[in-house]
């Protein structure tokens, strides 16, 4: 009998879309945008997907308009997803869709070996049902806690801050000022959009396939306002992606 | 009770995602015997650096790790009498990891302050941030203590596997995903104490595994983790066992993996003629009087050659055994030569060493040194001390972090260690 004879399994690395189809997002070529977006993104996703074999990346999406529902029920291998475009119309029931990846993060099904889920909220407007308690929800599971919560806002009509509360605390990044991935990116044109979605879907997923252990946040609270201490991300993100528009600028070439 | 623990085995092995990135093994290990009076106790260890770019030296960390258990527990021995379990489930609860954690701080301080970096930088033990476990392995008893997210395998006699100690963060701290506790947190002693214990050994024949997280996490399923470490008893060649984690990393995690195992077994006839004893406290003492480094690789040498199974003798290609000669005619150049080398030994000591090793034998006609090299990675060369010792002064890990045997010298600061593995 050849040693090692047990099962071994690259650890699975749960990506899932959150992506606002309300009826504003059919304004201005936005859905399409953002179904352009995505797709593009795909290759570039699968690339680092293989270049990393100790991940096994998934992809899932929830839609939320009128409610909330899954666009891509089944966590999907990257390399064998084929996106179907969103539709939008109808109202922004964020706070449903966050209750519903609640119970995707939910131990079990999330396997316990698996890596921090990376979480891509994508929104244009306001939420119209209780946020918070979706929040709430959300957050109250470890898996959610642990994750890589990203935010882009489309256009200038998005409600940051909700997108910021999903996102969590940047309390670093807003002492020093300038771009951080840990505020909700702007996109205010189909360039930047693919550029913040390519830039979550690689080099996120690049840096979330290979976590390093690293100081547990309750037993380092007294390191408290060290640089590392200070920020509660889960992993060390990449840098941003150089865009047409900086994310806080508020001004510049809108198409939105 | 009739029985004793055999010699402990360790292990560590690059991650494949570590290999793949440039990035050095971050894991130490560590299994020795410590004299005791007229007997001996059996220590082993793992280690595991955090990693990212905040702990970037962490590899150093971990190797500093092992040697200051090593150290303490050394220490601890000679003050405290085995028979007093009370004492020792104290000292494993507090004074040890106080001790390790000390020891551990002021080594990495003056590791710091040898690096050009120390100039520009201010220290922080977080630089140097890792995991450790250790295992006591005594005639009565055996203990555990650490923090981080090693885990430990006890396999009974009769029973089945199961994990006696993982770590088990507050739900707070657990909000961090892939977090630990670690040696670099000011609280880091007194962390040790939820994760320490001691157990009376009541019948031969128990298995203890330690293991850092990367072997768990490559494993599909807990059970499949449990499975594995009752295969890793069994395991008695150390080429099979580097392979295998190898393979482990290759196909779960990407991590760095490192084991630790350590088998208690019957003395009347249960010994497995695989398995010696480990060597009684007069032999474990031996290497203690020798204080220069080539002694210590002698002893290393020797060590493992006793603890090894018996070999069939080898048969070398004629090629090899005329650049032995050649080089034992000349031992003066013996070790230039083999400097010349260090890149060939270096790559031999990769995950596929052993695969490159048989190549370049293979090869010998184009390359006799390269050949000899290859060989005395493949297995003991019959050759004469200078080249022997030159050589296993090579295979050693820098620093020697005693993955097999006695080590205690510290590693120049520009030198990461490397995973433990002897040829």
């Amino acid at each position: 009998m050849a040693f090692p004879n047990v099962r071994l399994s690259n650890r699975p690395l749960h990506f899932i879309y959150l992506c606002d189809c309300s009826g504003s997002m059919a304004a201005q070529g936005k859905m399409q945008a953002l179904n352009q977006a995505i797709r593009q993104s795909l290759p570039g996703m699968a690339e680092v997907a293989r270049q990393n074999p100790e991940a096994r990346v998934l992809v899932r999406a929830v839609s939320f308009a009128d409610r909330a529902s899954w666009h891509l029920p089944e966590p999907t291998p990257v390399e064998q997803l084929e996106w179907r475009d969103l539709q939008a119309g109808g109202i922004t029931a964020m706070g449903a869709a966050l209750q519903l990846v609640a119970t995707a993060l939910q131990s079990p099904p999330m396997e316990e070996r698996a890596l921090p889920p990376v979480l891509v909220l994508i929104s244009d407007g306001q939420p119209t049902d209780d946020f918070d308690r979706g929040l709430a929800t959300l957050m109250r599971q470890p898996w959610a806690q642990k994750a890589v919560r990203l935010a882009i806002a489309m256009g200038h009509d998005a409600d940051l801050e909700v997108l910021q509360q999903f996102i969590g605390p940047d309390t670093a990044q807003a002492e020093r000022g300038g771009r951080s991935p840990r505020r909700p990116l702007q996109a205010s044109n189909a360039t930047s959009l693919a550029q913040y979605i390519q830039w979550a879907s690689t080099a996120v997923v690049g840096a979330a396939s290979m976590p390093a252990s690293r100081v547990a946040a309750a037993v380092a609270a007294d390191r408290a306002g060290t640089p590392a201490a200070a920020s509660t991300a889960n992993i060390y993100l990449p840098d941003l992606p150089p865009t047409i528009l900086d994310p806080t600028d508020d001004v510049g070439p809108l198409v939105w | 009770m009739s029985g004793g623990w055999l010699h402990p085995r360790s292990c560590s092995v690059i991650g494949a995602s570590h290999r793949r990135r440039g990035q050095p093994c971050q894991d130490a290990s560590l299994a020795c015997a410590l004299p005791v009076g007229a007997n001996a106790v059996q220590l082993m260890a793992v280690a595991d650096g955090h990693g990212s770019s905040r702990y970037w030296l962490s590899q150093v960390g971990s190797a500093l790790a092992c040697e200051q258990a090593r150290q303490a527990v050394a220490t601890a021995l000679q003050h405290t009498p085995l028979a007093d379990q009370q004492a020792w489930r104290r000292l494993l609860e507090h004074d040890l990891p106080a001790a390790i954690v000390a020891g551990w701080q002021a080594a990495i301080a003056a590791d710091w302050q040898q690096r050009p970096e120390a100039g520009q930088q201010a220290f922080t033990p977080a630089t140097y941030g890792c995991t450790l476990g250790l295992v006591l392995m005594t005639p009565q008893w055996w203990g555990y203590t650490g923090l981080g997210d090693w885990d430990l395998v006890l396999l009974p006699a009769t029973g089945a596997a199961h994990l006696v100690s993982e770590e088990s963060l507050t739900a707070t701290a657990a909000t961090t995903a892939e977090a630990t506790a670690s040696l670099c947190l000011p609280q880091a002693a007194a962390l040790c104490a939820g994760r320490a214990g001691l157990e009376p050994l009541t019948a031969p024949g128990l298995t203890v595994v330690l293991s850092t997280d990367g072997v768990r996490k490559s494993c599909a399923t807990d059970a499949d983790f449990l499975e594995l470490c009752s295969q890793l008893a069994a395991i008695e060649a150390r080429d099979e066992l580097e392979e295998g984690l190898a393979h482990i990393t290759s196909q779960g995690s990407g991590d760095d993996v490192s084991v630790a195992i350590g088998l208690h077994r019957c003395q009347e006839g249960g010994t497995p003629a695989r398995h010696r004893q480990a060597p009684p406290a007069a032999l474990v003492a031996l290497p203690l009087l020798v204080s220069a480094a080539a002694a210590l690789g002698l002893a290393g040498w020797w060590w493992q050659r006793r603890a090894a199974p018996p070999q069939p003798a080898r048969v070398l290609p004629a090629v090899v055994v005329r650049e032995i000669g050649r080089q034992c005619a000349q031992p003066q150049r013996i070790a230039a030569n083999l400097n010349q080398r260090r890149p060939q030994i270096l790559r031999l000591q990769q995950a596929d060493g052993l695969r490159q090793a048989r190549a370049w034998l293979a090869a010998a006609e184009r390359d006799p040194l390269g050949g000899v090299i290859a060989a005395s990675r493949l297995g003991p060369l019959p050759a004469c001390d200078g080249l022997r010792l030159t050589l296993q002064r090579h295979w050693q890990p820098r620093p020697p972090t005693g993955a097999t045997g006695p080590a205690t010298a510290r590693m120049p600061p520009t030198s990461p260690p490397r995973p433990s593995r002897l040829p």
